[in-house]
């Protein structure tokens, strides 16, 4: 057999395959359908393909502690005071290094609103013009070598994550598998290095990254979420109902789960966690739980400035932002609800940079339009807490 | 047009079939063509044969997908055109990094190694993909049915190439392993 004839015998699959992977298709749940007769995912193991894909999942972790407010309280920022649309250019420090961020949304966090029972929004904090600091560091991300293997961890500290979550997990003294990328790659010169390490007990598993990475993912009928949220310490668990949907013109179909938000201590900078409990679906039945330790593998570039609240407010107006959930325009200030500095922690992107981070809320009828009628719905919106002048290319293309 | 009415045209021997085919695929016919051949004209031809090729094949044929129909033939008309002209030399672009990705599961041996084998090929590598979740599938097929390059598969999905590589990483460890296990001979 030869390299020739497996291309040969590729053309043979069926079309439906064929045309749901032609090129301009993207992620669409909706057009996943296996054709007839075909056998399809095992429920009991499903999960376990999906826990392959769970670490690309965006994580956030906050690093401004925000002035409580009063639960659900809509606070506008600017008061009353009229708005000076012009945002103020302060001068660059050529000093600092041009900021490399490769922008790629990961599925399911660039299109979705996020429903809540009314007036428990998690983060209903909101952050006021003392709260920001004048600078704040931007981190190179040291996940992932030139090959995009995860890397970062030497197999100690591998091992001691592993041995931390697993013992939390009561997988006893079980010794994890080690997974090894040796070459396959197609490159002569890749040499074999340890990127994970997995171990599977009682239909949990537990992988450790070398990049930092832990994904942990389980079935939610053998174990709730809120069992795992409480095994892991979890200081703080709220769940939402999150709405996902294809943003193909000719469907729109949706997928609902509930996310955990906050799970970790958010003065643990650079750490976060994101806990997805699909509720229908292939994935149905799965709880999926990814921790980025972001700490451990990342490096200080430099301390930045930091743009004033009042314009990243001003930013907003004009649409200057990077939606993080189905939110095209900006519904005006006074439908903020919740804002914080958040960095946007994932191990493919090429550095942790600061955002401002705003939970605006949206009409009445858009948590009917997904399926939870007498429910408050949200999205969040966020707005470059660095000057985009510093970034290589601007994050605001990112829309 | 409709793909229905455009079957249609063929049928009936109407030579605006061709350029109702060209209008509605052929920017996508082009972009399979491209992922495997680096000339220019050899593209533009491997599309012109794949218009003739649709031309002679319907009638007998009446495809329930002109699109895939169309994708088919120009990809095995633009692997002929690429084997022809990679006999000299060492090919480039995107099908050449695929090709050496696969190295691993395939042996030296030559096409001549039988039908037998190679149905039972089609067989196993069927199964493989009916095997995949719709994510890794699609992963799978732009890059070895496409020929795309990673860096196009990651912006088509809005992933990480990282994680794209990865992916693609696990899923020729699993198609070797499968290919072993089915007895097909690497």
């Amino acid at each position: 057999m030869n390299t020739e004839m497996i291309f040969r015998s590729l053309n043979e699959i069926s079309d439906e395959y064929v045309l749901d992977a032609a090129p301009g298709i993207g992620v669409s749940s909706a057009r996943s359908g296996k054709r007839a007769g075909s056998k399809g995912i095992r429920p009991k193991t499903a999960w376990l393909a999906a826990a392959a894909a769970v670490i690309c999942i965006v994580a956030v972790g906050a690093v401004i502690r925000q002035h409580n407010i009063p639960e659900n309280t809509a606070v506008v920022p600017g008061g009353t005071t009229p708005v000076d649309n012009t945002i103020a250019e302060d001068p660059l420090d050529t000093s600092l290094p041009k900021i490399a961020l490769v922008y790629a949304p990961s599925e399911g966090q660039g299109f979705g609103v996020s429903i809540f029972p009314k007036g428990e929004l998690p983060a209903g904090t909101m952050l006021h013009d003392e709260d920001v600091p004048e600078k704040l560091p931007v981190f190179r991300n040291n996940s992932f070598d030139a090959a995009g293997f995860p890397h970062g961890l030497s197999e100690k500290q591998m091992l001691e994550l592993f041995k931390a979550r697993a013992e939390k997990l009561g997988f006893g003294d079980l010794e994890p598998e080690r997974i090894i990328a040796d070459g396959e790659f197609g490159k002569a010169d890749q040499q074999a290095c340890l990127v994970e390490l997995r171990a599977e007990k009682d239909n949990v598993r537990l992988s450790v990254f070398a990049n930092g990475t832990e994904a942990i993912a389980a079935d939610s009928r053998d174990k709730l979420p809120e069992d795992i949220g409480e095994i892991l310490g979890f200081a703080e668990m709220v769940t939402s109902n999150h709405s996902e949907y294809s943003k193909t013109e000719e469907d729109r179909k949706y997928r609902h789960f509930a996310t955990v938000y906050d799970m970790l201590d958010r003065q643990d900078k650079l750490s976060a966690a994101v806990m997805h409990v699909f509720e229908y679906g292939e994935l149905s039945g799965q709880t999926n739980l990814t921790i980025f330790n972001g700490k451990l593998i990342s490096e200080k570039i430099a301390e930045y400035p930091v743009i004033s609240l009042q314009n990243a407010l001003k930013m907003l107006d004009e649409g200057k932002f990077v939606q993080g959930s189905g939110v095209d325009v900006f519904p005006g200030r006074e439908s903020i609800v919740a804002s914080d500095i958040s960095y946007e922690l994932r191990p493919t992107l090429e550095s942790f940079v600061p955002f401002y981070h705003f939970w605006v809320k949206l009409p009445a009828e858009t948590a009917e339009k997904y399926g939870a009628a007498g429910m408050d719905a949200y999205g969040e919106l966020y707005v470059p807490a660095i000057d985009v002048r510093y970034f290589e290319t601007s994050p605001l293309t990112w829309n | 047009m409709e793909d229905d009415r455009i079957v249609e045209l063929y049928w009936a021997r109407d030579e605006a079939a061709l350029k109702e085919t060209s209008l509605k695929y052929g920017s996508f016919i082009h972009a399979i063509a491209q992922n495997v051949l680096s000339s220019a004209q050899d593209c533009e031809e491997c599309v012109n044969d794949t218009y003739l090729n649709a031309w002679n094949s319907i009638p007998p044929a009446r495809p329930s997908s002109l699109k895939a129909f169309l994708a088919k033939i120009a990809r095995n008309l633009a692997l002929d055109r690429w084997r022809a002209s990679n006999a000299k030399k060492r090919g480039e672009g995107n099908i050449a990094l695929a090709f050496e990705e696969m190295q691993d599961l395939s042996g030296g041996s030559s096409q001549e190694d039988g039908i037998i084998e190679g149905m039972l090929l089609k067989e196993v590598l069927e199964k493989f993909v009916d095997g995949l979740d719709a994510k890794e599938r699609r992963i799978f097929l732009k890059r070895y049915w496409y020929f795309m390059s990673i860096r196009e598969i990651a912006a088509d999905l809005a992933e990480g190439e990282s994680k794209v590589k990865m992916t693609l990483l696990r899923l020729r460890r699993r198609l070797k392993e499968k290919l072993e296990e089915e007895g097909v001979s690497l």
